[in-house]
């Protein structure tokens, strides 16, 4: 898919990059696992939450012709998709727009950070008290096959605390969380590294010694989750130290500092960056967890100035990086956060939480390029096309992994439990 | 059962849209349709109840908007109901189908609720008349039910209303049923219960935007061979506890050993490990009701009051980023409440009612005024060190009566026209709600609670009360002469709510009660602290209560434990009920609640299951294991290794040779800074008790693993290993030492033997004991609270 016209882009629908991109690789390896799925596209995840709710009417989904009280303060610019516009805070992203779908009518009904996080990051599943859905990451984990050495999933910096995190599954399929920032000057994953004065020798006689006296609660016959858990990341901290090329994937100062600071110096572009050397290094699922936050219930268009052209020049060059290093093809990367916002601008000129619609954006791994998926009214305020739950949202993702949506996993009370209770894949994204 | 009886707030809310008298007998719309169309589905989330509506119609979300959607119905050109030709109305003829209808067939022509509605419409489809009965409770009969073996139906719960005119009616057919986890038990449209596991849950009861519960009881087997503990209960409330394991056939785990009793209660009432020669002595009292005595002087020590102020700052968002230095008010001001075991509902208060002037009079005022300016010049601007004798917190700040920060914490980022600093009534009513009555209102925002009872009208009233607060220079003082800036209450609003129907301000109200007057000598926000106090609030005292016991028992009664709703009834609703009476009676005493769960038999079960408890996770069978947090996790590790806590210096008030326990600040910087980011403290910026993380991770893992700074701790100079491994010659008493330091237990058998043999097989002595303290710093039983 070399040379990239605008109408090219617009012809290619779910039809168009689907199926092109399918290394036979990962049919063999979805085979392998026994996986009776739909056949993955996506091998990687890059996912950018969006914590507090970006506003979608300040950046995929303008609405010129609302009202004043509504329409907010930045103008719509054209796009390499004709007829679709974008905030002109995104003028690299709006060049961009082949390699992207956009989900308009992805929407629910919970205006609460909590809960809403719960539904959009637990696997599309409504929030209940008696039950943690997993997360995104938790899922992959649990499905993949684990390389020694090689954290499956990791968190930059941790996972987001207002989801569920891998909920029933258990403490042992969170993400590996850097727990540091990227973008300092001295970021550097702590722990990864033998401590000086600690050799090889040492530290497996010491490990042995370990191994064999960690028996006290051995006469558990039900290990509850926290062992289970403690068990797991013995093995998982014995094999990532002694692993380097893990340790180097987290060594920023390996990139070059022209590619640095194309993503941008800040928090997001350097995750970014980070992201594409772990997925490149053989992590599967990255989440990236954004610093500041979108929860603008003052200063929106103040703070939508600060926040949006980091994200153009991060996100841009992520997609470009990626595309070029031939991983855009298998790596899915989404960004969305809890909900959308109000569209009426309040008194602190800011928006509020507002589920009732929201823009979801998604790229690579097998999803069409140039979709526009969904619309909302001329307020931006409800769906009025292509009405999509979280569940259906949930089930396109995981189809496009090789994951069947509906497989069910114990959860603790003993009852099969599916990954997604509901919904069914969005076809025009999925294929 | 107050708690099962909860004051109903906003279902059927005014009935001043009614049209005219009803005949008696009459279907009501409030009680009768408005259920009828929950029940059938068509105020779902996905159907009309959803914002937008579907096809044209709306309905409010699970009907919880009567009015609404009367207006709604008798909308749509007069087509939706027809009195004159009932059966012509499209309410009728597009949920049968009659006409096409995108949800399908829901309504049949034969059926009782068709009646039900044709009834209505003919009558005139009328809204209920002000003098209508209203609904003000909901009880499901029985409250528990043992149900008979799995896959086997229940005879049907009754749901019974409560009416305003005294009177009872059974409205079980308007009911919808939910199970709180299906996997256990499932309910059918009539109510029948059919067991799934052996367990315990909750059903639901909806009726007209009330919740009611009852809970179901699925013993599992018996099991053979395990008895159940001989134990005197002499609390009610480990008997209730019991009765209920009886029921179910789970057998509890008797009581804990000494040393691990020692080591859970050092955690979780000091947040610290014992040292060993705590563990010994501790050992060889003899007397009968140590560990009584024991909780007794923990629940006096000074780290004790620390460790509630941490707490409490996570609760009312105490965020040093916003705060700086204030984050210290905070925190003195919590742990000098704490360490003088001042009552819950004067803490309330405190926080509630707070204002610059502290109840003091004008004279004392300017008294104050002048010492702080002498000694500001004093100190160079900087805060006064406590007198002798006396810690920071018991001096200055900590005394007040009031914590007026907490109003200055939560101000509006933006400046309102014409308006200075002024405080944000939402965000302190979603405080208050959440820390002193146990309940997340983040919801009723922007709509009506879905799971409880608060509307958005409730809400934005609640809001009201406190946007009466204001900052800046209190007018009656300067009346007096005294110019006093700071938090007083105002007389006007600093911001208007409007309510979402009439476009109206909405008064101030406190919950449930009466709009608020506010003129002088009224402070809104006292009437809503007395309304906590009233004896039959359900709200103020069991949100303390659950809270204590979750964080000893590592469960609460209602889970999350800070999320008190209709519809998440607790686990054990009188054991509950029990101790908020205890708690009440005994005047909010925190220690004396504290004494008592921490003497339950419940607080000192082993950890060690049996064949008949060990999947429970709901019946305080026996003690469940959970991860150090973070402060105790930092804390113990400096107690083994006898290194400092080091906290980088922030702010103008470093407190030097705190534990990480007493620590006041949200974000600590440094290696230790880092330990406690890993181990989930929470930051403090969300308004929800899940934000401190209590899960385990790989970056914990790795830390306590590989971690340079960690093993240097353990091979510090000047740290404890060296120093005892220099002085203790005897491998026997030395290895002791370190299993009692770290890991609160002697050594067996099999561990000395294995010591011994690492020892023989390192050439340096000190090289092996600091790689066996690497190993028991990494031991499952180390990070874990048993």
């Amino acid at each position: 898919m070399q040379l990239f016209t605008r109408r090219s882009a617009l012809r290619l629908g779910s039809a168009g990059i689907a199926g092109l991109t399918l290394p036979n690789l990962l049919r063999a390896e979805g085979a392998n696992r026994g996986v009776v799925g739909p056949a993955p596209k996506a091998k990687n995840v890059i996912f950018i939450w969006q914590q507090g709710g970006p506003p979608h009417q300040d950046t995929w989904d303008m609405k010129p012709t609302a009202p004043s009280d509504m329409r907010g303060e930045f103008h719509p610019i054209r796009t390499n998709l004709p007829g679709y516009t974008v905030c002109e805070l995104l003028p690299r992203l709006s060049r961009q727009i082949h390699h992207l779908t956009i989900l308009r009518g992805v929407n629910h009904h919970i205006p609460d950070h909590n809960p809403g996080s719960m539904f959009m990051l637990g696997s599309g599943n409504p929030p209940n008290p008696t039950i943690f859905h997993p997360t995104w990451s938790a899922v992959v984990k649990k499905e993949s096959q684990q390389v020694p050495g090689v954290p499956t999933t990791v968190a930059i910096p941790s996972e987001p605390s207002e989801g569920p995190g891998a909920g029933f599954l258990g403490a042992a399929y969170q993400s590996f969380a850097t727990q540091a920032d990227p973008n300092d000057a001295d970021f550097r994953v702590r722990s990864l590294a033998m401590p000086r004065g600690i050799d090889l020798a040492r530290f497996e006689r010491r490990r042995q010694l370990l191994e064999e006296t960690n028996r006290y609660f051995n006469e558990l016959d039900e290990r509850p989750d926290l062992l289970r858990g403690l068990d797991n990341f013995h093995r998982d901290a014995h094999e990532i130290i002694l692993a380097p090329a893990t340790r180097r994937a987290f060594d920023m100062n390996q990139e070059p500092a022209s590619v640095r600071d194309r993503y941008g110096r800040n928090k997001v572009g350097q995750r970014m960056l980070l992201a594409r050397r772990l997925v490149e290094a053989g992590v599967r699922f990255v989440t990236i967890s954004e610093p500041v936050g979108w929860d603008t219930h003052a200063d929106n268009f103040k703070r939508m100035r600060e926040q949006l052209p980091v994200v153009d020049g991060a996100f841009s060059a992520l997609l470009e990086d990626l595309h070029l290093r031939g991983l855009l093809q298998d790596t899915l990367v989404m960004m969305f956060g809890e909900f959308g916002r109000t569209p009426r601008i309040n008194n602190q000129a800011g928006r509020d939480h507002w589920p009732q619609a929201m823009s979801i954006v998604l790229a690579g791994g097998g999803v069409p390029g140039g979709l526009i998926h969904g619309a909302t009214d001329r307020n931006g305020a409800y769906v009025t096309d292509r009405s999509h739950s979280p569940a259906d949202f949930a089930c396109t993702i995981y189809s496009l992994l090789g994951i069947d949506p509906h497989k069910t996993y114990p959860a603790p009370n003993g009852q099969p439990t599916p990954i997604v209770r509901d919904g069914a894949p969005i076809r025009a994204v999925a294929g | 059962m107050r708690l099962t009886m909860r004051p109903t707030m906003t279902v059927a809310v005014g009935f001043l849209l009614a049209t005219s008298p009803a005949r008696a007998g009459e279907v009501s719309f409030s009680r009768h349709v408005t259920p009828v169309l929950y029940q059938l589905g068509c105020s779902s989330g996905m159907c009309h109840g959803s914002f937008s509506g579907k096809g044209g119609m709306r309905l409010s979300l699970f009907a919880g908007n009567p009015e609404m959607d009367h207006l709604n119905l008798r909308g749509g050109f007069g087509r939706r109901v027809d009195p004159l030709h009932p059966e012509r109305s499209l309410m009728l003829l597009k949920p049968t189908r009659a006409i096409e209808h995108g949800g399908g067939l829901r309504l049949r022509k034969e059926s009782w609720q068709y009646q039900l509605l044709r009834k209505w419409i003919e009558a005139g489809a009328r809204f209920d008349p002000p003098a209508a009965p209203k609904l003000i409770g909901l009880r499901v009969e029985p409250v528990s039910l043992t149900l008979p073996p799995v896959g086997v139906k229940s005879p049907p719960l009754k749901v019974i209303a409560k009416l305003s005119t005294g009177a009872e009616e059974d409205v079980t057919k308007f009911t919808k049923f939910e199970s709180l986890d299906p996997g256990l038990a499932e309910v059918d449209a009539g109510g029948c219960v059919t067991g799934q596991r052996a367990g315990d849950i909750a059903i639901l009861a909806h009726y007209a935007g009330a919740v009611g519960f009852a809970t179901m009881l699925m013993p599992g087997p018996k099991v053979a061979g395990v008895a159940f503990p001989k134990e005197e209960l002499p609390d009610v409330v480990d008997r209730l506890l019991v009765e209920r394991m009886r029921k179910l056939n789970i057998v509890p785990s008797p009581r804990c050993d000494d040393l691990d009793f020692l080591r859970r209660v050092h955690l979780d009432v000091i947040g610290q490990l014992p040292t060993p020669d705590e563990c010994r002595a501790f050992l060889k009292d003899n007397a009968p009701d140590k560990r009584t005595k024991l909780i007794d002087r923990l629940l006096a020590h000074p780290l004790h009051a620390a460790l509630w102020a941490g707490k409490l700052c996570d609760m009312v968002g105490a965020d040093d980023r916003f705060l700086g230095d204030g984050v210290y008010q905070f925190h003195d001001w919590f742990r000098n409440k704490f360490e003088t075991n001042t009552p819950w509902d004067k803490i309330a208060y405190g926080v509630l009612c707070a204002t610059a002037a502290d109840g003091r009079t004008p004279d004392q005022i300017r008294e104050d005024q002048k010492r702080d300016a002498e000694s500001r010049k004093k100190y160079k601007g900087k805060p006064p060190p406590a007198p002798p004798g006396k810690q920071p917190w018991q001096a200055g700040y900590g005394t007040r009566n009031t914590l007026d920060v907490f109003y200055s914490n939560l101000i509006n980022t933006q400046t309102l026209p014409g308006k200075g600093r002024t405080v944000n009534g939402r965000q302190i009513a979603l405080r208050v709600a959440h820390t002193f009555l146990g309940v997340r209102l983040e919801c009723a925002q922007c709509h009506k609670h879905p799971y409880d009872r608060w509307s958005q009208g409730d809400f934005f009233s609640f809001a009201a009360v406190f946007a009466h607060t204001e900052i800046g220079v209190d007018p009656e003082l300067k009346a007096q002469k005294v110019n006093l800036n700071g938090v007083f209450a105002g007389m006007r609003p600093v911001e208007e709510f409007l309510d979402p129907d009439t476009q109206q301000p909405v008064p101030a109200r406190i919950p449930a009660g009466p709009t608020i007057t506010v003129k002088p000598g009224v402070d809104a926000r006292n009437l809503v602290w007395q309304w906590m106090l009233e004896m039959d609030n359900p709200f103020f005292a069991p949100a303390l209560v659950n809270r204590v016991w979750e964080r000893y028992l590592g469960r609460g009664f209602i889970e999350p434990a800070d999320a008190q709703a209709a519809a998440n009834p607790p686990s054990h609703p009188e054991a509950l009920a029990e101790l908020a009476r205890d708690f009440i009676e005994h005047k909010y005493d925190l220690r004396h609640l504290q004494r008592r769960i921490l003497n339950t038999a419940a607080y000192q079960r082993d950890w060690r299951t049996n064949a008949a408890n060990a999947k429970d996770t709901r019946n305080f069978s026996h003690r469940a294991l959970r991860r150090l947090t973070a402060e105790q996790a930092l804390d113990a590790i400096a107690h083994v290794t006898g290194t400092a806590v080091k906290i980088p210096k922030r702010y103008g008030s470093p407190r030097d040779g705190q534990k990480a326990a007493e620590i006041a600040l949200s974000r600590v910087g440094g290696d230790d800074g880092y330990v406690l980011q890993i181990f989930g403290r929470p930051l403090r910026v969300q308004n929800c008790d899940c934000e401190r993380s209590a899960a385990a991770s790989l970056s914990q893992t790795m830390y306590l693993f590989n971690d340079e700074k960690l093993i240097g701790k353990i091979h510090d100079d000047k740290g404890r290993l060296k120093k005892l491994v220099a002085e203790t010659a005897d491998d026997g008493k030395l290895l002791e030492e370190l299993y009692l330091l770290t890991l609160t237990r002697i050594p067996t058998e099999v561990e000395l033997k294995r010591s011994r043999q690492y020892i023989a097989g390192v050439s340096s002595r000190l090289e092996a004991y600091q790689d066996i303290v690497w190993s028991l710093l990494n031991r499952h039983d180390f990070v874990v609270n048993r």
